[in-house]
């Protein structure tokens, strides 16, 4: 990647004068001060020969000048604001793409298993599945037909999962929202609400929130079934999700289980998540994902202004 | 039957191809995306050769999004007695939901692996050519799980014939696969209908149970998503 003139240190030859300590002449007047009069009092004890009282003279002095010393260089110049704005706007750029590699990653084994693998499944079963019209069921080669079937049905389950996992295809069709209705549709009592459209959202930010909402609805579905769940889906700068159950409360986050790898995989690139759940309930998990906004880019969807592509 | 097919796989479009043939039907087009079944479809129907069916893949070029379902939703929006078949990798109700909200013809939405049950899929293919739904047993399924909305009011049992309903089953296939009497099956089907709040005068009450059914999804889905 070919950065623009000066992204480099080599290329103006020095570091930038924001990160330099600059040394000047003894311009403080104490040091000044402190030098002149233990000079004065060396020349003082030398003339009257006090050998010892000028060598304590000499050690004070020493003293004296290397803490003055250290006091007199400046505290570094603070950055310009100006910095500080344009470090936080590169923090974001590089987190913004290398999320985006790892999703793009993650599209592409999608894309391979869906193109190539699937594929081939699907028309090896399907002719399977018309050798055996031709074939008795009840006879060895029938019942082999059959069992070769099965076996494939099963290895298609298991590919759409796996690709379920790596990457929801109803997520890339549908956006967050309907895909996580879609998902609330297979556990019972689960309602979502999104009261508010929501913007494009980046592809890290939308897969990291479906697998929370995914996370949290199956720890739901186990430690308190039958309870009301509902779904709330926000933005401002972040996307807020919270799934708030009527269960018996007092839930906590175990390191090696689902939500502590969730919130591992938000704090990764600046998100949080927070629980609160006392004893009779209800429980409330909190998850934020910065939107990682570019400058000038808004959470908020002008829905004036339609829904973008 | 005279069957359109729709897939951006060769592998897939020629192997349907070629099972449908040899089942006696005619593969009237192919096409490997979503303008090509348009374009496909507008030629044949010009010609005064409408097919009996369309099969058509959901994810296809050149967006390799939806854009397979939208070339049916916008065909069957200029054709409304068009017989459309979708298949898919995966199954979202929102997809059925779409089609099914526009009424006409034949409707059926599975999953691709469903084709290697041959017999099945030919079965659902004559039920759509002929106007009726074929909805997958995936989305069928949860059906027994929904609790919201107008379906709420049904039994379990009542549900579950009308998820067998969905899945395209007449009464008589229906008493086979729960083995009940013809006769319990026909008073479960009328309990749907009443409580579903469709009269018995009304055309088409299989479909528009099942539509129900998926509008009740819909609202899991609102619309405009």
């Amino acid at each position: 990647m070919l950065g623009g003139a000066g992204s480099t240190p080599s290329a103006s030859g020095r570091r930038p004068r924001a990160y330099t300590t600059e040394v000047t002449g003894p311009s403080n007047p104490l040091l000044v001060l402190a030098i002149t009069v233990s000079v004065l009092a060396a020349v003082g004890l030398l003339v009257l020969g006090d050998v010892a009282g000028l060598l304590s003279v000499a050690v004070v002095g020493l003293i004296w000048f290397i803490v003055l010393r250290a006091s007199w260089r400046k505290p570094p110049a603070p950055l310009p604001e100006k910095s500080y704005a344009g470090l936080l706007a590169d923090l974001a750029r590089s987190r913004r793409e290398i999320v985006g590699a790892f999703e793009i990653e993650r599209r592409r084994i999608e894309r391979d298993l869906h193109d190539g693998a699937q594929q081939y499944l699907v028309a090896a079963a399907i002719k399977i599945g018309e050798a055996g019209l031709d074939v008795d069921p009840a006879s060895a080669s029938g019942r082999l037909l059959l069992a070769a079937q099965d076996d494939a049905d099963q290895a298609l389950r298991a590919l759409r999962n796996t690709v379920h996992g790596i990457q929801p295809s109803a997520l890339l069709d549908l956006g967050l929202e309907s895909a996580v209705r879609e998902l609330a549709s297979r556990f019972p009592g689960v309602q979502v609400r999104c009261p508010h459209p929501l913007p494009p959202l980046p592809q890290g930010v939308l897969s990291s929130g479906y697998f929370f909402v995914s996370e949290a609805l199956t720890n739901t579905a186990k430690h308190a079934p039958g309870a009301e769940v509902v779904v709330l889906l926000t933005t401002d700068e972040n996307l807020r999700i919270t799934v708030t159950d009527t269960g018996p409360g007092g839930a906590t986050v175990r390191s090696g289980h689902g939500l502590s790898g969730m919130r591992e995989r938000l704090v990764a690139f600046g998100g949080t998540m927070t629980i609160s759940s006392p004893p009779g309930g209800p429980t409330q998990v909190l998850a934020t994902m910065p939107l990682l906004l570019g400058p000038g880019q808004s959470g908020y969807l002008d829905q004036t202004r339609g829904t973008p592509p | 039957m005279r069957i359109v097919i729709a897939d951006d796989s060769a592998l897939l479009r020629e192997g349907l191809a070629g099972l449908v043939q040899r089942q006696g039907h005619d593969v009237v087009a192919l096409a490997s995306d979503a303008p090509g079944l348009v374009d496909e479809v507008q030629r044949l129907m010009e010609g005064g050769q409408m097919p009996d069916v369309v099969i058509t893949d959901v994810r296809m070029p050149p967006g390799m999004a939806t854009d397979g379902l939208d070339a049916a939703v916008r065909l069957r929006d200029q054709y409304p007695h068009l017989a459309i078949m979708i298949l898919s990798q995966y199954v979202a109700p929102v997809h059925a939901a779409r089609l099914l909200a526009q009424p006409g013809a034949g409707f059926g939405y599975l999953l691709k692996d469903r084709v290697s049950r041959v017999a099945d899929f030919l079965r659902s293919l004559t039920v759509v050519a002929a106007g009726g739904v074929v909805i997958d047993p995936e989305i069928a399924a949860r059906l027994a799980a929904t609790r919201t909305g107008p379906l709420n009011a049904l039994t379990d049992r009542e549900r579950e014939v009308l998820a067998l309903m969905a899945e395209g089953l007449s009464n008589s296939q229906i008493s086979a696969t729960l083995s009940l009497s013809a006769g319990a099956v026909a008073k479960y089907v009328a309990a749907v209908f009443l409580k579903l709040g469709l009269p018995a005068g009304e055309d088409n009450r299989r479909v528009r149970a099942v539509l129900t059914y998926l509008t009740d999804q819909d609202t899991i889905f609102p619309a405009g998503t």
